[in-house]
């Protein structure tokens, strides 16, 4: 498991944890970043991303990126 | 893939030239502005200017990736187009307006103005660039 | 024939404000001064003999509250008890936006699906079937094309047969784990018995409401002396995890709702991303935005120009009429000066904010906005501001008002007022012709280039600004940067006329009328004591600048511009107006200038820079008491702007003397 800012472009990876439950994590969940939910780095700046859900494109700097672990998929 | 493989490699040198030309615009664009070069045609505009060499940054960019990163050619190709016929219409807008406000005013201005040469001359010759990839952008 | 009352709801980016467009067309006004998006609008349409009341509410992705935003549309639909909910679902993305009808549909309001987008959904290859999704969530779903008002007719039509029906609620229900289901019917019968619920809210939803953590909710219902079962003796930790529970039971209902609709996998690369690759590029990112925005700024000048043009003809033709005709010269003054000259400032406007308004309005349809926020997050962090905080920074360049409304799309109270505070310090277009005219006659050659310097240097105070009161006052980052990235749009003409048009409209409605009235006080303050020469020392307004002269003393101001700065407080776009007045004649104000041995080109730049600095408008102050809540922030901003202002303007007094020797 690696957080989402370690991850490179063009990744598909897989939701392990959220990190906290603050604030961010449930603005987080309502996006439907939450366990299980597959993601596609579009684009990496450093420590922000985009990434996309489905159809849905979000952009994550770094201190919502660094909450989200994933596992790399295929 | 064979079918766009000839309108590929005519695209790709294409983008070469468009390159070159924004880079020549900008400088020239520059160059008058700093009242370094004279020259009828061209409007002095620093900013234009750099605009101009940002833009032929991004084609050569393009350029560059070409051969090794197809989808990173069609994405730069596309972006620098379009911005650059953006630009350029909103260069005939800006001198337009600028003009009509001199005439309105009472003023003589100059009409050829309008149509500041270096803007809307890169702008052409990107023109088949910009339809060229896009045709290609939705295809990938 | 009764009122229907709906309220429009959806996630951010679904295309409400375009159904509202369609659905109320010209009827429509605002509650508050526009921003982007960020506030309630209300239209009507008739439909034979009722009327439909639309809300169009914030873009919400779900009933929790992080933002003022969130609490406006959460607040309208929980407690204000409309006849229906409209739900626009974007059908490109369905499965997110079924998160919040999940939601919605707990309710128990009659409750319509609109599933807007389906050309481009068609377009993606995405197929849906409506009546699927209406039998799974027993709710009307219509399609719609918002942006070409297709099923629109449908819509409202769907929307009176709804009503007429009277049929009772019985939409699809969440199956929460049982755990969670016997604590709900425990909190829910509880209330049910006790307490006193805001709106129609039915113990049930509540309950849901407490479960999920709204704590709003159970501030209220604490505020009545509940105490609530279960929830209260839970620790936080346990809160979240039951939150948890819901949230995926959520998601597990949305999963099963989608069976509705087929889609194309994620593989392929789209177009999007391959433009994202580009305009969020490490090292081209910022420069393309900074060209976009050159062009921005420049066309909003360009274009104006001949509206501003045509104005001043126009109203140099009226003041030659009334100069021509025969009456009492202190009427003459009253008209020429008073009115004429008011209408004239506030219209002089109107066309660059226009424009501002347009301008902006396209940019954030086609989602460039979104990435331009994106791609100067980085360099706005390190300043100590969050990345959203961008938009109204863009914005405050046109007019601050609306720019400091914007800021309520930030989640923390921190980066809020850090934004606000800065906010003023982006030079308004307000106060560009007095930069304009004074430029104009001290430093000809390159009035551009001080133009362009104050500008820079009101970033540079505001970035200072932001770091040192974050240091120092709200220790502490700004929060994350989390934005959701809407697709590329073709920006519609129409879509944006209308929202320039409103925003517009109200821009004049409320600044107008304080402009307006300003300009009729100087003329007064100019004019009394009666037959004293019109703006001369001796007048009223003579008489205020002197008073309180000595205290701009050091830093070189007559008493001239000491009153026109005690005007701009009213509005920035009456110091010009006032200078013309003290100086005896608008159109001499040029020479009349450059005449006044009391003012040197040094003494000038200090002066720009004051203006730049000193304090928002009344307009502006009456927004920032408003959005921060609290007289003492707005005392302080007035305070700090104050202070700033008075010693940057000495420091540069005194370094342009030193530099031009004077």
């Amino acid at each position: 498991m690696v957080p989402l800012s370690l991850s490179s472009p063009g990744e598909k990876v897989v939701v392990r944890s959220i990190g906290g439950t603050g604030h961010i994590a449930k603005t987080l969940g309502h996006l439907g970043i939450i366990t299980g939910t597959e993601l596609r780095i579009i684009r990496k700046n450093k420590d922000s991303l985009i990434v996309r859900i489905g159809e849905s494109r979000y952009a994550l700097g770094p201190g919502a990126a660094g909450m989200v672990l994933v596992d790399l998929l295929g | 893939m064979s079918e766009t493989v000839y309108p590929h490699n005519y695209l790709y040198g294409w983008t070469g030239i468009v390159t070159v030309v924004t880079s020549i615009a900008g400088l020239l664009s520059i160059l008058r502005g700093a009242e370094i070069v004279n020259g009828a045609y061209l409007l002095p505009d620093i900013p234009g200017g750099c605009i101009l060499i940002l833009l032929s940054a991004i084609f050569g960019t393009a350029y560059y990736k070409g051969r090794t990163d197809r989808p990173g050619w069609i994405s730069f190709s596309y972006i620098g187009s379009l911005m650059l016929l953006i630009f350029a219409v909103c260069t005939v807008l800006i001198n337009g307006g600028n003009y009509l406000a001199l005439i309105m005013g009472g003023e003589d201005g100059d009409a050829s103005t309008i149509i500041s040469l270096t803007f809307i001359w890169a702008a052409i010759i990107a023109i088949p660039l910009y339809l060229g990839v896009s045709k290609l952008m939705y295809k990938c | 024939m009764n009122d229907i009352r709906i309220l429009l709801t959806g996630n951010p980016n679904v295309g409400k404000t375009t159904l509202f467009n369609a659905l109320c067309g010209v009827h429509q006004h605002t509650g508050n001064y526009p921003g982007v998006t960020v506030d309630i609008k209300e239209g009507k349409r008739h439909i034979g003999g009722q009327s439909l009341i639309v809300c169009d509410l914030p873009g919400t992705y779900s009933l929790s509250v992080f933002t003022p935003d969130e609490q406006v549309a959460r607040d309208a639909l929980l407690t204000s008890n409309p006849d229906i909910v409209l739900q626009i679902v974007d059908a490109t993305n369905i499965e997110r936006n079924l998160f919040l009808t999940t939601q919605l549909l707990e309710l128990g309001i009659p409750m319509i699906i609109a599933l807007n987008m389906c050309d481009l959904a068609d377009e993606q290859g995405i197929k849906i079937d409506s009546e699927c999704l209406a039998r799974n969530l027993n709710v009307t779903v219509v399609r719609i094309v918002a942006r070409s008002e297709e099923g629109v007719g449908e819509l409202v039509d769907s929307i009176v047969k709804l009503i007429e029906e009277k049929k009772p609620v019985s939409h699809r229900e969440v199956l929460y784990p049982g755990s969670v289901t016997s604590h709900i019917n425990e909190i829910g019968n509880y209330l049910g018995s006790h307490a006193k619920l805001p709106g129609n809210l039915s113990s049930n939803c509540a309950a849901i409401r407490l479960m999920e953590g709204d704590e709003h909710l159970e501030k209220t219902l604490h505020d009545q002396g509940l105490v609530i079962p279960f929830l209260d003796k839970c620790d936080p930790a346990e809160r979240d995890s039951i939150a948890e529970d819901v949230l995926l039971a959520r998601y597990r209902t949305a999963e099963e709702i989608m069976a509705c609709s087929v889609k194309c996998t994620m593989g392929r690369v789209m177009p999007a991303d391959l433009i994202d690759q580009v305009i969020t590029h490490r090292y081209f990112g910022i420069p393309i935005f900074l060209s976009c925005m050159w062009f921005a700024f420049q066309l909003t000048f360009s274009a104006a120009a001949p509206f501003a043009a045509a104005i001043e003809i126009i109203f140099g033709y009226f003041n030659e009429i009334i100069t021509g005709m025969d009456m009492d010269p202190f009427i003459r003054s009253f008209l020429i000066e008073g009115i004429i000259g008011g209408v004239g400032s506030v219209l002089s406007f109107v066309p660059s904010i226009f424009i501002v308004f347009l301008l902006l309005s396209i940019l954030e349809d086609t989602g460039y906005l979104a990435r331009a926020a994106f791609v100067m997050d980085r360099l706005m962090h390190s300043m100590g501001l969050h990345g959203r905080s961008f938009i109204p920074f863009l914005m405050g360049f046109g007019c601050n008002v609306p720019a400091i409304m914007a800021t309520r799309t930030l989640q923390s109270r921190a980066d809020r007022i850090i934004t606000i505070l800065t906010l003023p310090f982006m030079s308004c277009s307000a106060r560009l012709p007095v930069y304009v005219l004074f430029t104009g006659v001290f430093f000809s050659a390159i009035a551009g280039s001080v133009i362009f310097f104050l500008y820079v240097l009101g970033i540079v105070v505001a970035i200072v600004t932001a770091l040192i009161f974050r240091r120092y006052v709200f220790k502490g980052e700004p929060s994350p940067f989390i934005m959701e990235l809407p697709p590329y749009r073709r920006p519609s003409g129409t879509a944006a006329g209308i929202h320039m048009w409103y925003k517009g409209r109200e821009y004049l409605k409320r600044a107008g009328l304080v402009i307006f009235g300003g300009v009729l006080v100087v003329w007064a303050l100019a004019s009394f004591p009666v037959g004293v020469e019109y703006g001369s020392a001796e007048s009223l307004a003579g008489s205020l600048g002197q008073l309180l002269q000595p205290l701009f003393a050091p830093l070189g101001f007559n008493w001239q511009l000491v009153v026109a700065l005690i005007f701009g407080f009213v509005a920035k776009e009456v110091v010009v107006g006032s200078l013309g007045t003290l100086y005896g004649g608008e159109d001499t104000l040029h020479s009349s200038l450059a005449a006044d041995h009391t003012l040197t080109p040094a003494i000038a730049l200090a002066f720009l820079v004051f203006v730049l600095l000193y304090l928002p408008c009344v307009a502006a102050l009456g927004v920032i008491r408003q959005e921060t809540g609290s007289i003492k922030w707005t005392v302080i901003i007035v305070g700090y702007g104050l202070f700033v202002a008075y010693v940057v303007s000495f420091i540069t007094l005194h370094i342009a003397s030193f530099i031009t020797g004077v």
